[in-house]
């Protein structure tokens, strides 16, 4: 039932044994090189800086490891790709960051995601001496008396903490505001877009290496993260800044997908990947759109975004749509993710209703509170009211944005 | 001097001519440490001594009741035979027992580690460098003879708490050369501890660490700044030079796409393998301590 | 083996001067000679007991703790024309 995603659906294509992919993971490095492509387009402006070329290289070197960390089928391999990528998303944020205060994000996105990830090299490499292989697409079979026992749980857990903390799941999430808060606009767009969606990549990865036996350990995992997820959304809604308003959103999100993932239901998986994909391009748009607002008044605050419908109708068009992807509308690929992780929970616990009715409902609250409330109202007073128009490359950075959001929804057997 | 006096002691497999060895690495590297005659490197270079000198006496006696109790002098050839120990087998642990704990005073480990703060704060750092890296090499050789079965305890004991007390130390740390004491102390367990998994894996931790931190070191060196405060930021250098060098510190921390990364691979495949995982889980705390450390200098490094 | 005993307390009693000594410098140097002389006490007891023991080994290790002890007096000279005063207190101890 689990390993289906690797092998049922879709299809598998590995070279000398050391890249592989399947239709998860290739689905995966196309988001990789959108985003990227995104990225550049939407830090156009640091051209006049004079820091451009070595931005530009961090980013492709960022792709290249991105792209490598999607297609290793070695687990320690992956682990090492995996952390690498932390080192040219820290140098972005302290490079190109904004306040002084980028110094301390970084070292909490370092000191999380190191301190989380070292268990995940001792659970590696106790995998490979204990099963003597670390591939992630040969599928060890675990019996159901091995699943049992505290040693077993520690075990699955030191495997999968790595990638909650990356992913984020509710209580490990507090690197994740800080850091969009402070990155630069490319940094973030690259943070939620691509780099959330690794720990997505690797929890169902992990997941799937262990076929077999439903594990303690998820169904906890999986309960927090979704109570956490509701909690995150009533947080959402108190939150004076932008950028952090949707890092908040998307460990909303990335608490419904550890739910729907760790209900242990081929639809979970199957709408993980989907949400994976969504939320990716969807939160960059935003953060892109925030980090464009943030260009033109200086300011993240949603006191001071008043009023933007006056300034730049063309923008409002685009808060407009992707708030709607936000919230999961209709013709959206989130909607498709969200139906099928919310099905998938409610076919683990009926209960979990209340949950997720909760977390909809404010999902919905939040986005409409995030569009309204900068596109809305009056204008601050120190901005000179005069329409501004939008460049032609900032349109179609949008447009690319919007457009697999909506447009991949009539095929969303990937 | 020092490297000749290295050679010697590592090349004689009598305990005395090893002694002798020990003894004449002190004496030299002290009359180097201590050339410009300033004020502190006397100092320095007196509390080293007092600590080597008991060290190497320590050393003496143990290799003494060693004698006593297998009627040799050699330390590797002898192949102990419990049968023709009876009665002597409790001079002979004391004995190890007792060159250990030489070796680790003078080396810096867990119980009398306080001495390696105070000397590396007071000496110029071509000194520190020596000190850090290349006045490891006899003592750890040494240790790697020693060690055995009957000391398993005592060695897990001194790695982890020499790897957790090199964390706690240099977190509050405000003067950078007290800081990479207390990273070379950390490093210190990793290798005392690797050394009862796998030999071949220390001798590339060392490496490893040796290149890293001459790195680390020779950058310290060529910007000459002894505490955070005359660290007056990136801009006198430029990126690029403020990247190298936090990507040294990364590396030193052990970081994966990094060399030093290779080390921590090593030891703890090493340590996976021979199951002993709580050693493991005691290091890497230790190193993540050195980690938020490191961090905190590339930081205040990048302002 | 009553003089085996001796000696050894001969070079405790220095390691244990020498690590409790916290008012003059040059008593620290004289309990570090007082271990290096039990510790030859020690050997030459040894290699009287042991067959094929050099005594010659004896006279290293005497001229290598000469040696130790004069670089430490040497030391304590320049230590005193820096500072002044031979107390350990002055030392800075972090």
């Amino acid at each position: 039932m689990f390993g289906m995603f690797s092998s049922g659906s879709g299809w598998k294509f590995s070279s000398l044994g050391v890249l592989g992919w399947d239709s998860m993971s290739m689905s995966l490095i196309f988001l990789v090189f959108w985003i990227s492509g995104m990225m550049m387009m939407a830090s156009y402006s640091l051209e006049s800086k004079g820091s451009s070329y070595m931005f530009y290289s961090l980013v492709y070197l960022l792709t290249v490891i991105l792209f490598l960390c999607f297609s290793i089928m070695n687990m320690f391999y992956f682990y090492l790709v995996f952390e690498a990528s932390l080192i040219p998303t820290l140098m972005l944020i302290l490079g190109w960051g904004y306040q002084p205060e980028r110094l301390q994000a970084g070292s909490y996105m370092l000191m999380y995601t190191v301190s989380a990830s070292l268990p995940l090299l001792m659970g590696v490499l106790c995998v490979y001496s204990l099963f003597g292989g670390i591939n992630f697409f040969s599928v060890v079979y675990v019996d159901s008396l091995m699943t049992e026992g505290i040693y077993m749980s520690v075990f699955m857990l030191s495997l999968m903490l790595a990638f909650l903390v990356k992913l984020p799941m509710y209580f490990t999430h507090l690197w994740l505001p800080k850091a969009h808060v402070e990155a630069p606009v490319a940094g973030s767009m690259v943070l939620a877009g691509v780099l959330l969606k690794l720990g997505g990549y690797g929890l169902m990865r992990m997941m799937s290496f262990f076929w077999g036996g439903f594990h303690t350990v998820y169904s906890v995992v999986g309960i927090l993260s979704l109570w956490g997820a509701m909690i995150t959304s009533l947080i959402c809604l108190r939150q004076s800044d932008v950028k952090s308003l949707i890092a908040y959103s998307s460990v909303a999100h990335m608490g419904l997908l550890i739910g729907g993932l760790m209900s242990g239901v081929y639809w979970g998986w199957e709408g993980s990947l989907i949400i994976m994909l969504a939320h990716g391009v969807c939160s960059s748009g935003l953060f892109a759109l925030a980090g464009l607002s943030y260009d033109i008044l200086s300011s993240r605050s949603v006191v001071v975004n008043k009023g933007m419908l006056v300034l730049l109708p063309s923008l409002t068009f685009w808060w407009f749509l992707l708030s709607v992807c936000n919230l999961a509308g209709p013709p959206s690929l989130n909607l498709v993710g969200e139906l099928f992780l919310i099905s998938s929970i409610l076919s683990y616990s009926d209960y979990l209703c209340f949950v997720i009715g909760v977390l909809s409902l404010f999902a919905a609250g939040y986005s409409l509170y995030l569009y309204v409330s900068t596109q809305h109202g009056k204008v601050s007073l120190y901005m000179n009211s005069t329409v501004i128009n939008l460049s032609g490359r900032v349109n179609s950075m949008f447009f690319f944005h919007w457009v697999p959001l909506n447009l991949i929804i009539f095929k969303v057997d990937l | 001097m020092v490297i000749i006096s290295t050679i010697f002691s590592l090349s004689s497999g009598h305990i005395l001519g090893v002694w002798l060895g020990l003894e004449l690495n002190m004496l030299s590297f002290i009359s180097f440490s201590i050339q410009s005659k300033n004020f502190n490197e006397v100092e320095a270079g007196l509390k080293y001594f007092l600590i080597q000198a008991l060290g190497s006496g320590f050393w003496l006696l143990g290799s003494f009741l060693f004698y006593l109790s297998m009627g040799s002098w050699f330390l590797f050839e002898t192949i102990v035979d419990f049968n023709n120990l009876i009665g002597l087998e409790n001079i002979f642990c004391m004995a190890k027992v007792i060159m250990m704990w030489g070796l680790f005073m003078k080396l810096g480990a867990f119980p009398i580690y306080f001495w390696v703060p105070s000397v590396m704060n007071e000496m110029s750092w071509f000194s520190c460098i020596i000190l850090a890296t290349w006045q490891k090499f006899i003592p750890l050789i040494l240790l790697s003879y020693l060690i055995g079965p009957e000391t398993f305890f005592l060695g897990i004991i001194v790695s982890v708490m020499s790897s957790l007390v090199g964390g706690v130390g240099g977190l509050n740390q405000t003067r950078l050369r007290v800081l990479m004491a207390y990273s070379s102390i950390g490093h210190l367990g990793w290798m005392i501890g690797l050394m009862y998994m796998s030999w071949i894996g220390v001798m590339v931790y060392y490496g490893v660490y040796f290149v890293v931190s001459l790195s680390v070191f020779l950058f310290l060196w060529l910007f000459e700044f002894s505490s955070f405060m005359q660290v007056t930021g990136w801009r006198m250098w430029g990126k690029s030079m403020l990247i190298l060098f936090s990507l040294n510190f990364f590396s030193l921390a052990g970081l994966p796409p990094f060399l030093g990364f290779m080390s921590k691979w090593v030891a703890l495949q090493a340590m996976v393998n021979s199951g002993s995982y709580f050693l493991g889980c005691g290091l890497l705390v230790g190193a993540l301590m050195n980690l938020y450390y490191y961090t905190i200098v590339v930081m205040n490094v990048s302002v | 083996m009553n003089g085996f005993i001796f000696s050894l307390v001969v070079v405790f009693s220095g390691m244990i001067t020498l690590s409790l000594q916290s008012v003059h410098l040059l008593g620290s140097l004289l309990s570090l000679e007082m271990m290096m002389l039990g510790l030859f006490f020690f050997y030459s007891l040894v290699s009287c007991v042991m067959t094929g023991g050099e005594v010659y080994l004896g006279l290293i290790i005497l001229t290598f703790g000469v040696c130790e002890a004069s670089l430490g007096l040497a030391l304590f000279v320049s230590m005193v024309r820096s500072h002044g005063v031979d107390y350990v207190t002055v030392f800075c101890l972090n």
